[in-house]
């Protein structure tokens, strides 16, 4: 059961991350056609703008639970080096039951505001009009894989088993 | 106000120092001030803020940047960098260490971050270096000291976020931090020269250097192509990291370097370094927003000016800040979490805030090789196999050269500040 979960978690971290990947290459790919669309027609596509920022936004979360995984996210693990590895262990602890929380709130806080976009049907500025809770949702995913990722690195740190850094 | 202050800043030593994540850390730090001291709806604040600053046009330009780095890291940019620039560095005092800080300088102009310049550059360096019986220490000291140049030399992350959070243009940015960097890169390079002992007993003829020239040409091209795209005006940040992802790939395909496999890798670390940036990102624009709420970048400007500071005196108060916390800290969550207080002093005190973040870049910098947290010391760390301490030891003379290049700042603004002129 708790393995299940633990790799429903890593599963879950792997796809968010696979979504940031495309992300970024449709940054890219959309800021190639806009270029191509400037320098041969003389004319923009109107969406580059809009849509590079959505998806930037979003890349810039949704690895958020891989990096966790991985140890890239930044932390001070100074005063944890200079204790017994039981004392540590307890801190690690706190730290991700911490952090869990701050998580929580953090995705709470996107996806209630990505709903009530939603109620309101709240549209972009833009020419498109984009139904805003369509990128407020996408930004809400990153906070809500890291909740995921945290509460598996929870269980982990529990279940003594080697967690990630 | 004190209240608000001081219970915030133990909040945020008590997480940092217990090991909470950085960026979750700043968003715990303005939650609980709001929460506390104002009677708002503290997470619609949040998302709202966060909606609005991450999506900044500003910003499309940094996992480009980032991505681009990850290529060329798998091409084999650096090993032809390496085998152009030895012919022309071998009879130079100090010999082919000096090809770490040419090789470093050059490639910082078209990575955006240091941990890259200095992983992709020393992977290839370092062993050929020391194969050659140069000099350890001076070896490792100079890529700790010249990697560091990839945050000055545009293009460069942290100036890409320090322009959006106090926004000033990126592209003067970019084209400020030139100037410095290749005095500094000068300034590395004549301690080399100085210190250096081993010389290379082959002499390379002009034929053979004229020969090694081509090699160059992927690192100058992609060079051309990012900044001079930027200094001549034809392309704002995100047109130049479209193009220079472009012309990595271009680059990476030539020289059959980047497979299906390499590829998705490349995406992937973006992917990762993406995500550290962006959680710390987030954080720091909340945290900014919600200072700003309570008046706070003003109440600190207020506080010192009280105190009489005369403007170079302060910064050399900040610069001491700077390295104590540079010690515990890394660069960007450095330069992220204290400039809503900095950045108002600094401008307060006259300094113009283009000058001011070519300042806390080159700061930043010397954060990078401060034990025990330095990012470029454990990037060097894991390449060489040797202990921090060592690394540390041997990147000691290029921290004091950097901190030297911080007062030659101070003492020659125009460094900087000649991009201001019309």
């Amino acid at each position: 059961m708790i393995a299940r979960y633990l790799d429903f978690c890593d599963r879950l971290c792997a796809l968010a991350a696979g979504l940031a990947a495309v992300s970024i290459a449709l940054v890219f790919l959309l800021g190639i056609a806009e270029i191509a669309a400037r320098a041969l027609f003389s004319t923009s596509l109107g969406i580059a703008l809009e849509f590079s920022g959505y998806l930037t936004a979003a890349s810039l979360l949704l690895g958020a639970g891989e990096a966790l995984r991985q140890g890239t996210h930044i932390r001070i693990t100074l005063l944890a080096e200079h204790l017994a590895p039981r004392h540590a262990r307890i801190l690690d602890l706190a730290a991700t039951l911490a952090g869990l929380l701050i998580a929580a709130a953090l995705a709470i806080a996107l996806m209630r505001y990505g709903l009530e976009s939603l109620r309101l049907d709240a549209r972009s500025y833009f020419p498109t009009a984009t139904p805003l809770w369509l990128p407020q949702g996408l930004l809400a995913l990153g906070p809500i894989v890291l909740v995921f990722a945290l509460s598996a690195r929870l269980v982990r740190l529990i279940c003594d088993e080697e967690g990630g850094s | 106000m004190s209240g608000l202050v001081l219970s915030t800043l133990l909040l945020l030593t008590l997480l940092l120092a217990g090991g909470v994540w950085v960026g979750l850390t700043l968003i715990a730090a303005g939650l609980v001030a709001l929460v506390l001291f104002r009677d708002l709806d503290a997470l619609a604040f949040l998302a709202g803020d966060l909606a609005r600053s991450l999506t900044a046009p500003e910003l499309v330009a940094l996992p480009l940047f980032v991505l681009m780095g990850e290529i060329l890291n798998r091409s084999r940019v650096a090993e032809r960098l390496f085998a152009g620039l030895a012919p022309w560095m071998a009879r130079l005092p100090g010999g082919l260490v000096h090809s770490n800080i040419v090789g470093c300088t050059l490639f910082a102009a078209i990575s955006g971050s240091s941990a890259a310049t200095t992983a992709t550059v020393g992977r290839i360096t370092l062993p050929a270096l020391l194969a050659r019986g140069y000099d350890e220490r001076l070896v490792i000291g100079s890529l700790c000291g010249a990697g560091t140049l990839g945050f000055l030399i545009p293009p460069s992350i942290v100036l890409i976020l320090y322009g959006v959070l106090a926004e000033v243009s990126i592209v003067k940015l970019f084209l400020a931090g030139i100037g410095p960097g290749l005095v500094l890169a000068g300034a590395y390079m004549a301690y080399v020269a100085v210190v250096g002992r081993h010389h290379e007993a082959h002499r390379f003829s002009w034929r053979e250097r004229l020969r090694a020239l081509p090699a160059l040409l992927p690192v100058l091209a992609l060079i051309v192509a990012v900044i001079g795209s930027m200094y001549a005006g034809i392309a704002g940040p995100t047109e130049a990291a479209t193009v220079g992802v472009a012309g990595a790939l271009l680059v990476a395909a030539m020289q059959r370097a980047l497979g299906p496999a390499a590829l998705r890798e490349a995406l992937l670390a973006s992917v990762r370094t993406s995500a550290m940036i962006g959680l710390i990102l987030a954080g720091a624009f909340f945290l900014s927003k919600v200072a700003a709420l309570f008046g706070l970048p003003e109440a600190a400007a207020a506080t010192i000016g009280a105190l009489h500071l005369s403007p170079p005196i302060l910064m050399l108060a900040l610069l001491l800040l700077y390295i104590l916390l540079g010690m515990v800290l890394d660069g960007l969550s450095l330069i992220l979490m204290t400039l809503p207080v900095t950045l108002p002093l600094a401008t307060g005190a006259g300094f113009d805030p283009l000058w001011f973040g070519v300042f806390l870049v080159i700061v930043v910098e010397m954060a990078q090789i401060t034990p025990p947290v330095g990012f470029n010391l454990f990037m060097v760390q894991e390449l060489s196999g040797r202990s921090l301490g060592a690394v540390a030891r041997a990147a000691f003379p290029f921290f004091l050269i950097t901190a030297a290049m911080v007062l030659l700042l101070l003492a020659v603004p125009e460094l900087v500040l000649w991009v201001r002129a019309p």
